[in-house]
């Protein structure tokens, strides 16, 4: 896997800071959005976060079709439709921002930003106080944050210099060399699990499965809490098959928590914000008995389970 | 999740029938008050004004039309449910002005025939030019060469005056456990005490004499209901029905003369001393205060001797929620707009013991259960937040938050209200520090012995607009304020600052001058000798409450939209200033055009990116606390009309959108007429985009939370955030941590459907809005329509 942060790590590429994060982990959370993801799940919340460069959103239900853009983009990457629509060409963009600026309706951000450690851990640091009173901390989510592996060793070496609780969002596909190091700093892990089957798992998300799950038991191994967390896709993973699979592997190897996710499409407008097709177009919301029924058959191999 | 909907079928038949009748009925006028209050002073004249108030007093009561109805308590204002007094003698002048305009708490009166009308205007030509009002204004322009109408019409400020005013706590455990006979035991000891030699004596004399009678009048007023049930019951078939009816009877025959017996006669007897305070002033903000404390006593006492269960004892607070609800008090559509009727009926839950312990009992649990279940604006349920209240008491709190919709209870810091009283009351001992309630909306009062006289809003944004005119305001073209130099000229953003400050430095005494005759007019016009007797201070100084008798006092004023101003300045010190992306002219060029025309949209952008209190960034932040500081500084220089130290306050009422109407363009990117920002730490709605945590640290920075008497902050919250324990547990981390940052006050407002509909015609209004579905956190606003359906059922289904 590349090494991908700039700067030996001082610096890297961030597209959100969210405050009061209540479902990234235990009590009131700071969570670190990096950049970039080696995966590529069809129904991602996050598209934005997939690529590691920044990219221009663009907010159709917020632009009046005013074409202040179309007067100040350079690089000739928003045009007209035939219709008379704006329409951005994703080849041509360079996301540099000039049309941020110049649109008067916030129909247009930058998604990624080039953040130092020293200044994100000072943002993270903000809200220490409710940390202290929640038993809360900082939470590294993505995309995946291991793809930035030195920017994101110095995070959370500087947030563990604060005496923060860390917590490490990561979908596991990272060398175990790497991962380790890593985990040196890290008190909690959620570890995505999205399918047990190599097969599928790599039909849905462009990887093989089996890294992923050596990293599982190695994490168990050297004595780390974790928790699995499994976003829950009708249809997708959800097979009786694939739940009982689940419930056998986590509950070999000890381990006590597990999340499920229910599918949402609350990222599908996201992926027209970026031009990307939605692979996941047809797949329905969940039911509150199905989700029910996964989680008694998983609470059967004696997990705790949560619906997040 | 439908918590709302099941809680409110836990109603009983007989409280869901009474609240609908109070929900779907108007309040109406009733002039039979301004008939008694004609009459009286045609019989007295050349009494002293103590005498006659008290013999007003009992004028109403002896002959005042009662009635009972279904609810099991006793005792009203009017003559029949929901009629509500005007109070001529404390300003008419626009009751004559604004016919066909009257107001309740609900809005539009009822009852306003021609009777009445005639009636009204008859006592309305009597006050006209001798009314507490008219003669403060008279008074102000005397002695100051100002006519105080031009800053209520330009909005400058909103004064204190108009309408009548209690905003105090009544000691109502004394009444319970003495009886009104100990207490007039008590006068008559003072009385008998003083000495005969001059004239304030006299006056002392007098003022015990008005007291006697008053509390004589109370209980012969209730003997009036025991005399009426009784004869209801002779004529009652049912037998269930019969029995109540004798039941009121032996009640009202024993309470409020003598110490109640029961949990039931306690409610009865704070329900006839809380009803009569009403009668004497108008039912603004007299406050129950911490009803566990004096009720837990009578209830402990059923309850072991088997007499009540919790389920009547949920029923019977009901019934007396019920008939707070029915108050109302008598306004202008003008004024109605400004406070929009709120009657300050502040009960208190949790908070310390007199020696520092965790107060709660089973009767704070009762009112929150009956509160969530009755779901009713009034009275409102306060939360005195502390880090010793249990865990399951809080998260009952938040539960009702949840539940209700209401933003209540709201949450107050015990520990720094505490602190604010050892600073403000020099010698106040430890366990009265510690006895804390609220009147009027928030403001900390020491329960049974304080009055927190309102002194008026100064419109804070509006200084603004002064500041960049030299003193002139740009809507009504008038020189209002100091002459401070053009903005054109300025250097630096502190040359700004301080034309800003200068204009309160000006206002600020000029309000207090106002305020101080209009008080001291009051409490020579109508002095209140009934509650006198029930509000710790006035039997030992023989001193009526208006006129400083209590023992504490908390007038204060109450700035609004100090936010927005705080934003303004912000947004030019980075604009202008430091950046140096527009001069000052265009500046004023694009607030003159509204934004409008002329590229001035970019402006206006750039008005909006600058940065915004709210979101912990102390570039605004701190703009903010010094807004806030200086003001305090100013308002402490003067003495109140009693010679007592003033308490600023910082909550706003309803001001932000009558001051709103009259404020231009601001440097904040608002545009003209449009709100101003509620509360007094809350953020302009839209512009906190970094959470709750850092909305939090911004609001407990913003003031001095100790030398302020208050500050008022109101969060939005999605219900569907609290439908896990987890949620709750972190809303409770997020108040305690708020209140550790010496946070004062804070208010969860659940978002309903009505707001994400709302949401979604006005996206630029609800940018900051946050909602939870399945995991996802996401701004409103941004999701796409199918979706924000979808979030939209599921918020209906809990708080339809
Ligand atoms: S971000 Fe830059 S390149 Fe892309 S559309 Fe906007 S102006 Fe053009
Ligand atoms: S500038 Fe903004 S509002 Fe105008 S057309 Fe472009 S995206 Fe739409």
């Amino acid at each position: 896997m590349e090494q991908v942060s700039g700067q030996g790590g001082k610096s890297g590429w961030v597209f959100n800071i969210q405050r009061y994060s209540i479902q990234d982990g235990p009590g009131i959370r700071t969570t670190v959005f990096l950049k970039g993801c080696p995966l590529t799940c069809h129904w991602c919340s996050n598209p934005e976060s997939q690529a590691l460069h920044p990219e221009l959103l663009y907010f159709d239900t917020q632009c009046t079709g005013c074409r202040k853009c179309l007067e100040v983009c350079l690089n000739g990457a928003t045009l007209l439709g035939s219709d008379g629509e704006i329409v951005i060409d994703r080849k041509l963009c360079k996301a540099c921002g000039v049309c941020v600026d110049a649109c008067l309706s916030d129909a247009r951000i930058i998604s990624g930003e080039l953040r130092a450690v020293d200044d994100v851990v000072s943002v993270v640091e903000k809200d220490s106080l409710f940390y202290r009173n929640s038993n809360g901390g900082v939470t590294f989510s993505g995309g995946e944050p291991t793809y930035q592996p030195a920017f994101l060793l110095e995070l959370l070496k500087g947030c563990q210099g604060k005496g923060f609780h860390t917590c490490l969002d990561t979908c596991g596909y990272t060398q175990w060399s790497v991962l380790e190091e890593i985990l040196e700093y890290v008190d909690l892990v959620l570890f995505d699990v999205k399918h047990m089957d190599p097969e599928r798992h790599k039909k849905l998300t462009g990887v093989d499965n089996r890294l992923i799950l050596d990293n599982v038991k190695q994490i168990v191994g050297m004595g780390k809490k974790i928790i699995i967390r499994v976003p829950l896709l009708p249809g997708v993973n959800d097979s009786e098959g694939n739940i009982n699979a689940l419930g056998n592997f986590t509950s070999n190897l000890s381990i006590k928590r597990l999340d499920l996710l229910p599918y949402h499409r609350l990222g599908v407008k996201k992926y027209e914000r970026l031009g990307v097709d939605y692979k996941l177009e047809e797949v329905p919301s969940f039911k509150k008995e199905e989700v029910e029924s996964v989680k008694k058959l998983l609470t059967g191999f004696g997990l705790e389970v949560d619906i997040v | 999740m439908a918590a709302r909907e099941d809680a409110k079928s836990l109603l009983s038949e007989r409280v869901r029938r009474l609240k609908g009748d109070v929900v779907s009925n108007p309040q109406t006028l009733d002039t039979e008050r301004a008939k008694f209050l004609l009459e009286t002073y045609r019989e007295t004249e050349g009494e002293p004004t103590i005498v006659r108030r008290g013999k007003l007093l009992e004028k109403i009561l002896l002959n005042k039309t009662i009635y009972i109805d279904d609810n099991i308590f006793v005792g009203s204002q009017g003559k029949e449910r929901q009629a509500i007094y005007p109070y001529p003698e404390v300003a008419c002048r626009w009751m004559r002005r604004e016919i066909g305009d009257y107001c309740g708490v609900k809005g539009r009166l009822g009852g306003t025939d021609d009777e009445n009308m005639a009636l009204l205007q008859e006592v309305v030509d009597y006050w006209y030019d001798i009314n507490a009002y008219k003669r403060t204004h008279d008074l102000f322009r005397e002695t100051t060469g100002i006519d105080a109408k031009r800053f209520q019409k330009t909005r400058v400020w909103a004064d204190g005056g108009g309408f009548p005013q209690g905003s105090t706590s009544i000691n109502y455990g004394k009444v319970l456990n003495k009886g009104l006979k100990g207490i007039m035991e008590e006068i008559e000891e003072q009385m008998a005490a003083l000495p005969m030699d001059n004239i304030e004596v006299i006056n002392k004399k007098y003022f015990y004499q008005s007291m006697l009678r008053c509390l004589n009048a109370v209980i012969h007023w209730a003997g009036r209901y025991a005399k009426l049930a009784r004869e209801m019951a002779g004529k009652e078939n049912d037998p269930a029905r019969k029995a109540e009816m004798e039941k009121i009877a032996e009640t009202c025959d024993w309470v409020p003369a003598n110490p109640a017996r029961s949990f039931y006669e306690a409610l009865q007897s704070f329900w006839f001393i809380h009803c009569v305070a009403y009668i004497e002033t108008g039912p603004v903000a007299i406050a129950p205060g911490r009803m566990p404390q004096y009720l837990y006593p009578f209830y402990k006492k059923d309850k072991e001797e088997g007499k009540i269960t919790e389920e009547e004892a949920i029923e019977l607070l009901e019934m007396v929620f019920l008939k707070i609800v029915e108050a109302g008090f008598f306004l202008g559509g003008v004024a109605h707009s400004q406070s929009q009727g709120h009657t300050g009926n502040i009960i208190v839950v949790g908070g310390y013991t007199p020696d520092g312990k965790d107060a709660t009992n089973e009767v704070d649990w009762l009112i929150l259960e009956a509160q969530r279940r009755i779901q009713l604006p009034q009275p409102t349920v306060h939360m005195m937040y502390h880090d010793k209240l249990s865990e399951d008491f809080l998260i009952k709190g938040v539960e009702v938050v949840r539940d209700t919709g209401l933003g209540q209870p709201a949450f107050f810091g015990t520990d720094v209200a505490m602190k604010r009283n050892l600073f403000h009351y020099p010698g106040i001992t430890m366990e009265e520090a510690r006895d804390i309630a609220q009147a009027g909306c928030i403001q900390t009062i020491i329960q049974g012995s304080s009055a927190a006289t309102w002194e008026s809003s100064p419109n804070m944004a509006k200084y603004v607009e002064l500041a960049l005119h030299n003193g002139m305001d740009p809507v009504s073209g008038e020189q209002l304020g100091p002459e401070t130099g053009d903005a054109e000229k300025f250097e630096s953003f502190e040359d700004l600052f301080n034309a800003y400050k200068e204009n309160i430095s000006y206002f600020i005494p000029l309000q207090r001058r106002f305020h101080n005759i209009l008080f001291a007019i009051e409490a020579e016009i109508h002095p209140t000798p009934f509650q006198s007797t029930v509000i710790d201070g006035c039997i030992e100084t023989g001193i009526d409450a208006t006129a400083g008798g209590t023992k504490y006092r908390a007038m204060g004023s109450n700035p609004s939209a100090a936010i927005d101003a705080a934003n303004s300045l912000a947004a030019i010190k980075k604009l202008v200033f430091d950046d140096k992306k527009i001069t000052m002219n265009e500046l004023k060029d694009a607030l003159k055009a509204n934004f409008e025309g002329n590229g001035y949209d970019r402006v206006m952008k750039m008005c909006l990116d600058a940065p915004k209190f709210g979101n912990d960034d102390p570039y605004v932040d701190s703009i903010t606390r010094e807004i806030y500081e200086h003001y305090e500084k100013v308002h402490q220089q003067m003495n109140d009309w009693a010679d007592r130290h003033s308490v600023p306050h910082a909550y706003s009422i309803t001001n932000h959108f009558n001051f709103g109407r009259a404020v231009g363009a601001l440097p904040s990117g608002r545009k003209a007429g449009v709100p101003l920002t509620d509360a007094t730490v809350s953020a302009t709605p839209g512009t906190d985009m970094e959470g709750p945590t850092a909305l939090a640290k911004s609001a407990a920075t913003a003031v001095d939370t100790i030398k302020y008497g208050s500050n008022h902050l109101n969060m939005k919250f999605h219900p569907s955030a609290l439908e896990t324990r987890d949620g709750c547990k972190k809303l409770l981390s997020l108040i305690k941590t708020y209140m550790d940052l010496g946070g004062s006050h804070v208010q969860f407002n659940c978002v309903s459907r009505e707001t994400l509909e709302d949401a979604r015609l006005k996206p630029d209004q609800y940018k900051d809005l946050v909602v939870r579905v399945a995991g996802f956190s996401a701004f409103f606003v941004q999701l796409d329509e199918g979706v924000q359906d979808e979030i939209i059922k599921r918020t209906e289904l809990s708080f339809e």
